[in-house]
C-alpha cells in the first residue's frame, strides 16, 4: 500500500477521479442544449404541441444533468490551487485567466438564463424564452471552448515562455489557439453531440421497447438517428485527422498509444498492433498481434511513412503505455459500433420498419441503441484517458513536469480529501441514477399545455 | 493606481457580490432549519430557486479571477488552507444537492434538512477560510510557514459565527421582500433576532481585533492594538446602516431592509479593505508582489472588465424576470 503515502500520486488519482466523474455530465447538457434549441425552434415555427412537450421532457433531463455537472465541476477549478499550487503559480497568468474567462463569459451566462429556460415559461414571452434557450446553448458551447483552450494549451503550450519561473505570454492569440486546439475542440464538441444523439436515441428506444408513448419517442428516436448519420462518420474522420495531428505535435503520445518501440526504417512501414503487452524495462512488447504497414498508414496516410518509436525519447520522457493503448482501442471500438448501429437503423427505417405499428418488433435494434448509450460515456472517458495519460510525464507538455507541479501537502491531507471525494461522488452518482430513473419512469406529460401567452392565437374567421 | 491595484478592488467587488448574493440564499438555507413547517419552507426555497445558481457562480468567477490576476496567491493560499477549502467544496455539493433534488422527491422534509445543514456547513467554511486569511498567513516566497491547522483558531471561528448570524439577517430581508402574510411576519422577527446577533458578533470581532495586537494589520495599525480613525468611521457607518435596517423592518417596508444589508456589508468591506490595502494576504503578501505581469492584467481587464457590465445587466434581468412575491407551487 505504498501509494497511500505518496501525496503526488494521491493528488493525481484525485484529479483523475474527479475529472472522470465530472466529464459524464457536461457533454450531455452541451448536446441537449443544441437539441432544445432545435425543438423550441420547431415549436415556434409549427405550433405543433408535440414539439413543446418534447422540449419540456428533455429539458427536465437537462436540469438533472446540469445540477450534477455543476456540483462536481467546482472542485476541479479549486484543485489547481489546492493540489497543484506550483503549477498554478507558474502558469496561472494564462491558464487561470482562461478559467476566469470561462466563468465570466460562459458559466455565468448559462446560470443566469438556465432558470428562465426552465421556470420562466409563465414569466416571459415566446421570443424571450427562445432567446434564453439559445443563450443557454451558446454558453454551454462557449464553456466547452474555453475549457478546451486551457486543456489544449497544456498539450501544446505556446504563445510565450517561462521567465523567472513564471510563464509570460508574448502572443495572446497563439496561446489561446494553440496547435492542438482546433482538432481537439472539434473532436470533443462532436463527442458531446454524438453522445447526446445516442443517449436520446437510447432513452427513446427503451420507451419504444416498453411500448410506452411510442409515437412521442419514435419522433425523438428519429431525430437521434438522423443526427447520428451525420455525426458518427464525421467523428471518425475528425478522429483520424486528430490522430495525424498528434503524430506531428506529440509523437511520444502516439508511440505510447500504439506501443510502438522502434522507428521504422525508411522505405518500410510501421506495423499496427491490434493487441500488445509492453515491457517498458526491456523496451519491447512481450507479445503483439500486428498488421504490417497499417500504423504508417493511419498516422501519415502513407504505407512507408516514418512513425517515431518510443526508443527515440529519453526514458524519463515516455508516457505510460498500457493505459493509453487499451483506452484508445476501446474508444475506437465504440465509435465503430456506433457507425454500424446507425447504418442498421437507416436500413430498417428505409425498409419502413420504424412506424408506430411496427417499431416494437425491432427489439434487437433498440437494444443495441440502449447499449450504445453507456458505450458513448465509456468512449468519452477513454478518449480523455488516452489524451491525458499520453501527455505524461508533463503537466504542460515540455514546460513543467508533473512531479514539479504539485503542492507540498501531506499524504494524510490528500488521502482524507480523496476518501471524501470517493464517498461524495458515489453518493452523487447514486442520487443521479435514482432521480434520473424517477424522471424516466414518470415519462413525458402528453397533455401538457403551454401557458396562455405561449399558445398559438386562434385562427380568425 | 497600478493595474494590480485595480484588480485588487475588482476582486473586492466580486467578493462583495458573492458574499451578499450567495449570503442571502445560504441564509435562507439556515432559516430552513429554524422554520419547521414544510409548506412554508417550500415557499422560502422557491424564492431563491431561480437565482441561487447565478449567485453561487460569483464564487466561480472569483476563483477564476484570483487564479488569473494573482496566480501566486491562488497557488499558495488554497494549498495552505487545504482542509477548510476541501470542506467548502463538500459543503457546496451538499447544499447544491439539497436544493436541486428537493423538487424531484416525495420526501421534501429530508431534502430541506440537507439544504439547511449544507448551508450551515458552507457558511462555516466561508468563515474559517476568510478568518484564516484575515488573521494572517506567514509566507516565505512560495513556502507556507504556518501549520495545516492554523485556521482552527479563535479568530476564524469568531468570523464563522458572525457569518452564521449575518447570512440569515440578509435572508430575512430577502424573505420580507419575496413573501407575504405569516411568513413575512416570521421573516421580520428573524431579521430582528439574527440582525441583533450579527451586530453583536461584529462588535465582538472588532473588540477582539482592537485588543489583539497581532491583528492590527486589519485596522490600519500593523503590529499594535487599537483601531485607526478611518476604520472606526467606516464601521460606524456600517452600524448606522444596520440601525436603518431595523427601522425599515419595524416600519414594514419591503425593499429597504435588503438594501441596507447590502450597504452595511459594503461599508464593512471598505473598512477592512481600505486598511488592509495593498496587502492581499496579510501580513506580508501585497497585491503588487503576487500579481500577474502587467500586460496580462491589461488583457484581462479589457476582457473581463468589459464584460462585467454585461454580466451585471443580465443578472439584473434575471432578478427582474423572477421579481414579485413567490407563488407557492409555481414551476413553469
Amino acid at each position: 500500500m505504498d501509494f497511500l503515502a505518496d501525496a503526488l500520486l494521491l493528488s493525481r488519482v484525485q484529479f483523475a477521479l474527479t475529472t472522470a466523474f465530472h466529464i459524464l455530465f457536461p457533454p450531455l447538457t452541451i448536446g441537449l442544449a443544441v437539441y432544445l434549441v432545435v425543438l423550441e425552434g420547431l415549436w415556434l415555427r409549427t405550433r405543433d404541441l408535440a414539439y413543446y412537450r418534447q422540449f419540456r421532457f428533455w429539458s427536465g433531463l437537462f436540469a438533472v444533468n446540469f445540477a450534477v455537472g455543476v456540483v462536481s465541476g467546482i472542485p476541479l477549478e479549486f484543485q489547481f490551487g489546492t493540489n497543484w499550487g506550483p503549477f498554478s503559480a507558474t502558469v496561472g497568468n494564462f491558464f487561470g485567466q482562461v478559467l476566469g474567462f470561462e466563468g465570466t463569459m460562459a458559466f455565468m451566462l448559462e446560470s443566469a438564463f438556465l432558470y428562465i429556460m426552465l421556470f420562466g415559461w409563465k414569466r416571459v414571452g415566446p421570443r424571450m424564452h427562445f432567446f434564453a434557450t439559445i443563450m443557454v446553448c451558446f454558453a454551454a458551447s462557449l464553456s466547452a471552448f474555453w475549457i478546451l483552450v486551457a486543456n489544449s494549451w497544456m498539450q501544446t503550450p505556446s504563445g510565450g515562455h517561462i521567465a523567472n519561473g513564471v510563464f509570460v505570454v508574448t502572443d495572446y492569440l497563439a496561446a489561446i489557439f494553440s496547435p492542438d486546439l482546433p482538432l481537439a475542440f472539434s473532436h470533443m464538441y462532436l463527442a458531446c453531440l454524438e453522445l447526446t444523439a445516442f443517449v436520446v436515441g437510447a432513452v427513446s428506444g427503451v420507451y419504444v421497447l416498453w411500448g410506452r408513448h411510442t409515437a412521442f419517442f419514435l419522433r425523438s428516436f428519429k431525430f437521434a438517428a438522423l443526427a447520428a448519420v451525420v455525426l458518427a462518420p464525421l467523428q471518425a474522420l475528425v478522429g483520424d485527422l486528430n490522430g495525424q495531428e498528434i503524430g506531428r505535435i506529440q509523437p511520444a503520445k502516439v508511440a505510447a498509444i500504439e506501443s510502438h518501440w522502434d522507428t521504422n526504417k525508411p522505405g518500410t512501414g510501421a506495423a499496427w498492433h491490434v493487441i500488445a503487452w509492453p515491457d517498458p524495462e526491456a523496451e519491447r512488447n512481450v507479445f503483439a498481434i500486428s498488421i504490417p504497414d497499417v500504423l504508417s498508414l493511419l498516422i501519415t496516410h502513407d504505407p512507408t511513412g516514418i512513425v517515431p518509436g518510443l526508443k527515440d525519447f529519453p526514458k524519463q520522457d515516455r508516457p505510460p503505455i498500457v493505459l493509453p493503448f487499451y483506452s484508445f482501442r476501446l474508444m475506437v471500438g465504440v465509435g465503430t459500433a456506433m457507425i454500424a448501429v446507425m447504418a442498421w437503423t437507416i436500413l430498417l427505417w428505409r425498409g419502413g420498419r420504424l412506424t408506430v405499428e411496427r417499431a416494437g418488433q425491432n427489439r434487437l435494434l433498440f437494444l443495441s441503441w440502449a447499449l450504445m448509450a453507456p458505450g458513448a460515456y465509456v468512449a468519452v472517458i477513454m478518449g480523455w484517458v488516452t489524451r491525458e495519460v499520453g501527455r505524461q510525464p508533463w503537466l504542460a507538455y515540455g514546460l513543467i513536469r508533473t512531479e514539479n507541479g504539485h503542492s507540498a501537502l501531506s499524504a494524510g491531507e490528500v488521502g482524507l480529501s480523496l476518501a471524501g471525494f470517493c464517498v461524495a461522488y458515489t453518493l452523487l452518482f447514486g442520487l443521479f441514477i435514482h432521480f434520473m430513473g424517477k424522471r424516466l419512469r414518470r415519462g413525458p406529460d402528453l397533455d401538457e399545455l403551454p401557458p396562455p401567452a405561449h399558445r398559438p392565437k386562434p385562427a380568425v374567421g | 493606481m497600478t493595474l494590480a491595484d485595480v484588480w485588487y478592488w475588482i476582486l473586492a467587488l466580486l467578493l462583495w457580490l458573492y458574499v451578499f448574493t450567495d449570503g442571502f440564499d445560504l441564509g435562507v438555507g439556515i432559516l430552513c432549519l429554524v422554520e419547521q413547517n414544510e409548506p412554508r419552507r417550500s415557499v422560502m426555497i422557491e424564492t431563491v430557486e431561480g437565482v441561487w445558481h447565478a449567485n453561487q457562480t460569483w464564487l466561480v468567477m472569483l476563483g477564476g479571477v484570483l487564479f488569473g490576476a494573482f496566480p501566486l496567491v491562488y497557488g499558495t493560499v488554497l494549498a495552505a488552507l487545504y482542509l477548510p477549502a476541501g470542506f467548502l467544496l463538500f459543503a457546496l455539493m451538499t447544499r447544491g444537492m439539497g436544493i436541486e433534488y428537493r423538487p424531484e422527491t416525495d420526501d421534501p422534509r429530508f431534502w430541506s434538512q440537507v439544504f439547511g445543514w449544507g448551508s450551515v456547513a458552507v457558511t462555516v467554511a466561508h468563515g474559517l477560510l476568510l478568518g484564516a486569511i484575515l488573521q494572517g498567513m506567514p509566507f516565505d516566497g512560495l513556502r507556507y510557514l504556518g501549520g495545516p491547522l492554523d485556521w482552527l483558531a479563535p479568530f476564524p471561528i469568531l468570523v464563522a459565527v458572525t457569518l452564521l448570524c449575518l447570512y440569515p439577517m440578509f435572508a430575512a430581508a430577502w424573505l420580507v421582500l419575496k413573501t407575504e402574510g405569516e411568513l413575512q411576519d416570521a421573516a421580520r422577527l428573524w431579521g430582528i433576532r439574527f440582525g441583533s446577533a450579527a451586530v453583536a458578533c461584529l462588535v465582538l470581532l472588532v473588540g477582539y481585533i482592537a485588543l489583539d495586537g497581532s491583528l492590527g494589520h486589519l485596522v490600519g495599525r500593523p503590529g499594535q492594538g487599537g483601531l485607526s480613525p478611518l476604520f472606526v468611521l467606516l464601521l460606524v457607518v456600517a452600524v448606522l446602516n444596520a440601525a436603518l435596517y431595523f427601522r425599515a423592518l419595524g416600519k414594514g417596508w419591503e425593499h429597504r431592509p435588503l438594501m441596507y444589508c447590502a450597504a452595511m456589508l459594503a461599508f464593512v468591506f471598505l473598512a477592512f479593505g481600505l486598511n488592509l490595502f495593498p496587502l492581499i494576504v496579510p501580513p506580508a503578501v501585497t497585491a503588487a508582489s503576487a500579481a500577474a505581469p502587467d500586460d496580462m492584467l491589461r488583457v484581462m481587464l479589457y476582457v473581463i472588465g468589459g464584460l462585467m457590465p454585461v454580466v451585471l445587466f443580465y443578472n439584473a434581468y434575471q432578478y427582474r424576470v423572477f421579481r414579485g412575491k413567490a407563488v407557492p407551487g409555481e414551476e413553469a
